[in-house]
């Protein structure tokens, strides 16, 4: 065992001396540095933006004034154009309800909706939030409108106010989901789901939940002010970087020691070749999980410095047969990086493969490069062209995030069959690897 | 030295076939405790190919070759603790220095890392072997070949042409390293090479190979002999060459300046020269020299003994 040990640290040594992989590990290193400061540079222009227009309310004085214009000229045929006037004008459109209230008004056009006109414009002149929602529930429209209302006059949740932000995003979200209109930008999970863990988080008094966040890189709502964990948790798009740098070192460490002459001193030992092989394929492995830890390590100062660390310890909610259960966060990152290293250590293995075979880092690299970035084109291609047994190619299943989140270009990917496609391929890959480092004449 | 017979390499009845074509037929050889065995044959002749199947670089096809009684293939762990060696070119990490090549073999070994420095001071390079192997001449990286071939106290060292980049000062400090490894300390070591003139200093006994067939194990004292030859030339240098041809009444050849050659049967050669010499005298005739030339040289013993079919081609 000590002799294994021996190996494995001779293997470390022999990346760690070599000026190309310390260059390679530098630029990993400052990538992984970078990218939440970038993040905040994106994220402080696109606020910058934005702020420049939230804070513009004059389209909703526009309409209001069009309508008054439209309603001064006669042009309102309902005959209650006086106390829609009335009410235009009580309106205080700062307050999003009353602006509801004034747009709701303009669609009434029935001779007894005189009172209700009137109604409304009482609650506007009072600014009577409580009461404006007292009359929602009275005349419910929908399911989420409705417990939206009563929700608000249950917990005293009035529409804005500073102190009440986190609550009414939430509040904001669950309505969006009951009434089954999800943001794209927001999390994958389903609608139901996102109900039932919105409520959950309103009476815990949660303001954040991981779960809800869409850790792919692409699905940033630029015009939202990014938290510790919107940053964080797309962190895991940095392995493929490393599961590049674990390619480079599966390729070259069986082929190098064939280009420099090397391999003889190697096995000139009283060490049986293949525990020189799985001394070597261990440290390719154990040198991606490391990278994925320095990763984590370095992400959690780095990002915490740019956006702080509020939130940082917002669990992660699942739904567990309609109850929500509690989760670690960082445990669920952690699984997540592992999950998006699976591609990677399976086409290093085949990397791996190609290196004991054809004594070739070029090739093996080249090779390794390709499939893993053509694999998934061409899972997509076959899967256009209705050719269903490309679901059982190693290609369609490599993506065990994807097929996890249902988001595979094969429809109703299983979990089951990627495992046993995944654990074929590395079977065959490395004992292929094995025959030919362990038999082959020096 | 060879009173000692206690055999460390033993290679019994091997063949290797390269494709269709056999390299090695039915080789035989068996290397004792402290001798410095010479491996000697021409390119080609499969030198390297019997080191590499002892070590295990290559795989053998028919015959087996044990080292310290362990079966090479099926102890490969235990046969190698025996062994250290350098296979063809010296070629190290270049990006690391000497000492942290030697130390991954010594991890390799479970050696303690105070067995770099002995190692290296016996190849005399311990002023340099901090530095990176990038900067190293062949004659350096040969010698740290050497120092990790013997830095884990090995019984058997097997050296492939280690003299390949030595300048003669190196040669002559490798010959006494080896002699003393095996002389005091009781190795076996085997040097292959292809130039016999190198052996003959170096070596107790030679192995001659030659197209994959073994020729014979000669000790050093069998193959001079054998370059002795039955004839003995002696070249006298007298003040009159024609009168000293005279006085001798047996077959001389005039070579000029004085100077008369004489061959005789190798094997009474000592008592007529003595005879010739006072014959001379006692005919006044001044001598000035008497030169013993060998008849063959040893390069041409070997060449001889390895020519088996004699047109010279590599095998």
């Amino acid at each position: 065992m000590h002799n294994f040990v021996g190996l494995v640290k001779n293997e470390y040594i022999k990346i760690y001396k070599k000026t190309s992989t310390r260059v390679l590990l530098v630029i990993f290193v400052a990538v992984v540095i970078c990218y939440p400061g970038i993040m905040k540079l994106v994220n402080h222009i696109s606020m910058e933006e934005m702020n420049s227009y939230s804070n513009d309310i004059s389209w909703k004085e526009n309409i209001i004034q069009e309508d008054l214009y439209t309603l001064k000229n006669g042009e309102d045929k309902s005959g209650l154009a006086q106390y829609k006037i009335e009410a235009l004008e009580a309106a205080d459109i700062n307050e999003q309800w009353q602006f509801d209230a004034v747009m709701n008004i303009k669609t009434l056009n029935k001779a007894d909706d005189k009172q209700e006109i009137q109604k409304l414009t009482m609650l506007m002149k009072t600014n009577d939030w409580r009461g404006y929602c007292k009359y929602r529930v009275d005349e419910p429209k929908t399911e989420s409108d409705t417990w939206e209302m009563q929700y608000r006059l249950d917990h005293d949740i009035p529409f804005s106010g500073e102190e009440y932000a986190e609550e009414n995003k939430i509040i904001e979200n669950v309505v969006n989901a009951m009434a089954g209109y999800t943001d794209y930008y927001q999390s994958t999970l389903s609608s139901t789901d996102q109900v039932i863990i919105g409520k959950y988080m309103l009476d815990n008094g949660i303001y954040e939940n991981t779960s809800a966040k869409n850790s792919r890189l692409t699905s940033i709502d630029p015009y939202e002010k990014l938290t510790f964990w919107d940053v964080f948790i797309r962190t895991p798009f940095l392995v493929t970087g490393i599961g590049y740098i674990m390619l480079a070192l599966a390729g070259s460490c069986v082929a190098n020691e064939f280009s420099q002459g090397t391999i003889k001193f190697l096995l000139i030992n009283p060490v049986k070749r293949g525990k020189i092989f799985a001394a070597k394929y261990f440290t390719v492995i154990t040198m991606g999980l490391l990278l994925m830890l320095i990763t984590l390590i370095i992400s959690i100062p780095v990002t915490g410095i740019f956006f702080g660390f509020d939130g940082f310890t917002a669990p992660y909610l699942e739904v567990v047969k309609e109850d929500v259960v509690v989760k670690s966060s960082m445990i669920h990152m952690v699984k997540t990086y592992l999950i998006a290293s699976v591609g990677m250590v399976i086409m290093s293995t085949m990397a791996f493969m190609i290196s004991c075979l054809a004594k070739s880092s070029v090739l093996a690299i080249i090779v390794g490069f390709i499939m893993s970035s053509v694999g998934a084109t061409i899972s997509m291609i076959m899967s256009s062209f209705h050719i269903d047994w490309g679901r059982y190619l190693i290609f369609a299943n490599t993506d065990v995030l994807g097929i996890h989140n249902g988001t595979t270009s094969f429809p109703n990917q299983t979990m089951g069959v990627a495992l046993v496609v995944i654990a074929v391929h590395m079977v065959v890959f490395l004992l292929t690897g094995w025959d030919a480092f362990t038999r082959r004449s020096i | 030295m060879s009173d000692n017979r206690e055999v460390v390499l033993s290679v019994k009845g091997l063949n290797k076939y390269f494709g269709k074509k056999q390299i090695l037929h039915d080789l035989e050889l068996e290397c004792y405790r402290g001798e410095v065995f010479g491996f000697l044959g021409p390119n080609g002749a499969g030198k390297t190919t019997t080191i590499k199947m002892a070590v295990g670089l290559l795989r053998i096809d028919e015959g087996e070759i044990t080292i310290c009684g362990h079966n090479v293939e099926k102890e490969f762990e235990e046969a190698m603790a025996n062994v250290g060696g350098i296979v063809e070119n010296p070629e190290m990490y270049k990006f690391m220095t000497g000492r942290d090549n030697l130390k991954q073999y010594a991890r390799m070994r479970g050696l303690d890392f105070s067995e770099i420095d002995k190692a290296v001071e016996i190849v005399k390079l311990s002023n340099r072997i901090n530095e990176k192997v990038s900067g190293y001449s062949l004659g350096m990286r040969q010698r740290l070949g050497v120092a990790q071939a013997l830095m884990h106290k090995p019984r058997l060292l097997i050296l492939d042409e280690p003299t390949n980049g030595l300048d003669p000062q190196g040669i002559k400090e490798l010959r006494d390293i080896l002699r003393q490894l095996a002389h005091e300390s009781g190795v076996c070591v085997m040097v292959s090479s292809h130039l016999m003139s190198e052996m003959e200093l170096m070596c107790d006994r030679v192995g001659i190979i030659a197209e994959g067939h073994m020729i014979g194990t000669y000790t050093m004292d069998e193959i001079k002999s054998r370059s002795e030859g039955d004839k003995a030339s002696y070249i006298i240098e007298t003040d009159d060459e024609k009168a000293a041809a005279k006085v001798l009444d047996i077959d001389v050849t005039s070579v000029g300046g004085g100077k008369l050659r004489i061959d005789l049967d190798s094997e009474t050669a000592r008592q007529n020269i003595a005879a010739i010499i006072k014959q001379l005298s006692a005919a006044d005739i001044n001598i000035y020299s008497v030169v013993c030339e060998e008849n063959k040289k040893l390069e041409d013993v070997f060449i001889e003994l390895t020519n088996r079919e004699g047109d010279g081609q590599i095998a």
